[in-house]
């Protein structure tokens, strides 16, 4: 049996269920999180996925959920699992329509912080992903609701701006300033 | 090439979950649904029953062709793959194991194995020859074995004349099963009946039947039970609707009826552990009995636990078919679809096997690249049986040099020498030994290969000939 982490009681018992084929189980999960893992579908993809193709980014991963369900590791909850799914299985979806991505790259790209293959400038992702994962942490709201819903969810600058009452302009900025913050931060790691 | 915050951000788990505001009106639930479960390949507990003269037919078939496979093959494998069977017959082996406990003989039968599955066909039969309920079923079934990441999945029959509970059990695994203990485990013997019961009473009754006060709330667009906030408020024993309406699951309730924005909506509450031992029962749609029309649902659901550990179930059930408060609803009755299931025997039965290597397994070495943008893949070997098709790889992050599983889609569909083709949609991914990446498809449903007839097998753009 896998590690569950912080799952609660009801999201051990459902996975349990479809660790050894139990349908209802299977059913219940879709039934509980299929409108949520659709948002998610929708918020990322945005505009360039029909309604059919989210029907089946959806489905892709309730049946990966069900193929991997005695491999997988939930560490925070089967909600946020499934939506990490759903983020990035939208990601690689577009992809391969040839799609890019809703973010333009200079606002994606991490200035000095290189991918190049060589051992002796290029630090494991793994650590570069720690760093980013304590550096959200530790940012105040609504700075670290904003950089979520943008470099997670993909959200509009329109979009996270309404939801937080403010300006356009102003979650811009906050974000470039994140952005910047991150920067400085990979470079006393050595990231650079 | 500079990091990019969006790919950093694929392990990110999202605990709190941020609300999102996107419509997803357009997007229909139920077609997630339906996809999800085709998906699977998982058809609910097997209930054929073969008609006597297709049996005449299997029967006189086996007879005249005399040959091997009627000799060899145990019942349950023909029972649930009929006339596939003989694509088995080579694959096959004997397991013979066979444990006596309380009554109950429980006999493993045969297998069929290859690098990352297999399939095992057991039975249980009565020590006095007597026959079984129908609707017997084992309540829980487990493996375990030193392989690691190990997952299953059964099918059930009870044979024609109710004396043999003829089961298969498809696996897989990371690593090679060859060799290895496993054990069988099964749990109590359970009896499951389904069916449907149409209630008595009619919407309308039921909504006159329990009339609700209105609780000082904005009720503009509520009748009958109040409404706050789009949610139905659960019924007291004074005010609302409590209502046990199924002997077969005593606790399935009717909790309320009501009318927000004009739509109807009913409200059920389900106690009972989770699990192949527990009841289950909904409404499943409504029956105007006037006309004969059936009225489907758009269902969501909350989950709750309570003391006892046990989970409640709440389903509202919303139509959006027209209903009013006019006398069209009082032919409008609720239709309760249940699936009980009773203990007959508590007792575990618990038996050990091995496996041995399958020789029929049909490789090939490959020397295929893919890449995304975190990693470099290595297609190295490929094992094709008659049961799935295992892909073994190695998969390099391009920036930390190793090992590491990759995101990538492969797929893979096997062709025939006839031009036929067999489509493996479901797939798992797992590290395996020397950080190796395996991928297992699995067979579709009950359809099989038939590895003499292989022709090639297409990964993604590259086409493999045997």
């Amino acid at each position: 049996m896998k590690r569950m982490g912080g799952i609660d009681v009801i999201e051990k018992k459902l996975l349990k269920g479809i660790q050894h084929g139990d349908i209802k189980s299977y059913e219940l999960i879709i039934d509980q999180y299929s409108a949520y893992i659709a948002k998610v579908v929708k918020t990322v993809g945005g505009e360039s996925l029909m309604s059919q193709d989210i029907e089946e980014i959806c489905a892709d991963i309730f049946i990966k959920l069900w193929t991997d369900s005695h491999k997988i590791k939930i560490t925070c909850s089967l909600k946020s699992y499934l939506a990490k799914m759903a983020r990035n299985r939208t990601i690689d979806v577009l992809r391969k329509k040839n799609r890019e991505c809703s973010i333009p790259l200079e606002e994606d790209e991490l200035n000095g912080v290189v991918l190049e293959s060589t051992i002796e400038n290029t630090l494991l992702r793994k650590e570069q992903y720690k760093l980013l994962e304590a550096m959200i942490y530790k940012l105040k709201e609504p700075d670290r609701e904003i950089f979520i819903r943008r470099y997670f969810y993909m959200e509009q600058i329109k979009s996270i701006a309404n939801r937080l009452g403010l300006n356009p302009s102003t979650v811009m900025t906050k974000l470039s300033r994140t952005k910047k913050k991150l920067e400085v931060e990979f470079e006393k790691g050595g990231n650079r | 090439m500079k990091q990019k915050l969006t790919e950093l951000m694929r392990e990110w788990e999202d605990k709190e979950a941020l609300i999102l505001d996107e419509e997803i009106q357009a997007v229909s639930l139920e077609r997630i649904k339906a996809l999800a479960l085709k998906g699977i390949n998982e058809k609910k507990k097997t209930k054929r029953k073969f008609r006597k003269g297709i049996l005449l037919v299997a029967v006189v078939g086996t007879l005249l062709s005399l040959t091997l496979v009627a000799e060899i093959i145990k019942p349950s494998f023909n029972t649930f793959f009929g006339d596939q069977t003989n694509l088995l017959t080579e694959e096959m082996q004997d397991i013979e194991k066979r444990i006596v406990k309380n009554g109950i003989i429980v006999a493993l039968e045969q297998a069929v194995v290859d690098e990352t599955g297999a399939m095992i066909s057991f039975n249980l039969q009565k020590e006095d020859g007597s026959v079984f309920q129908e609707g017997t079923e084992i309540g829980e079934i487990n493996l375990e074995s030193s392989a690691s990441g190990m997952g299953w999945r059964t099918n059930s029959q009870l044979s024609e004349d109710r004396k043999t509970l003829m089961y298969y059990l498809l696996m897989d695994q990371d690593t090679s099963i060859y060799d290895k203990k496993i054990t069988l485990t099964l749990n109590n013997l359970v009896q499951v009946k389904e069916g449907e019961k149409v209630l008595e009473e009619s919407i309308y009754e039921l909504y006159e039947q329990y009339p609700v006060e209105k609780r000082g709330v904005n009720v503009e667009e509520a009748e009958g039970i109040v409404a706050i906030d789009d949610k139905l408020l659960v019924g007291t024993e004074q005010t609302g609707l409590l209502y046990k309406c199924l002997e077969e699951v005593p606790s399935f309730m009717l909790q309320a009826v009501g009318f927000i924005d004009h739509k109807l909506q009913i409200q059920t509450e389900l106690t009972e552990e989770l699990g192949r031992s527990s009841s289950w029962a909904r409404v499943s749609y409504l029956l105007n009995q006037s006309t004969g029309e059936k009225v489907y649902y758009n269902q969501g659901r909350s989950l709750s636990i309570n003391e006892e550990e046990r989970i409640a179930e709440k389903v509202v059930e919303v139509t959006s078919y027209e209903l009013t408060l006019t006398d069209k609803l009082k032919n409008i009755y609720p239709v309760i679809s249940y699936e009980q299931k009773q203990m007959l025997q508590e007792e575990t039965w618990q038996v050990d096997f091995k496996l041995s290597k399958n020789t029929k397994v049909k490789y090939k070495g490959l020397d295929i690249h893919l890449e995304d943008d975190m990693h470099k893949v290595e297609l190295q070997e490929l094992y094709v049986s008659t049961i799935g098709i295992t892909l073994k790889a190695e998969s390099i992050n391009k920036y930390s040099k190793k090992y590491q599983m990759s995101n990538i889609d492969i797929p893979v569909v096997a062709y025939m020498k006839d031009g036929t083709r067999i489509d493996y949609p479901g797939y798992s991914k797992t590290s395996g030994e020397n950080g190796q990446m395996i991928i297992r498809y699995n067979l579709s449903g009950e359809e099989l290969l038939e590895i003499d007839c292989l022709s090639y097998v297409m990964i993604g753009e590259e086409k493999i000939e045997f």
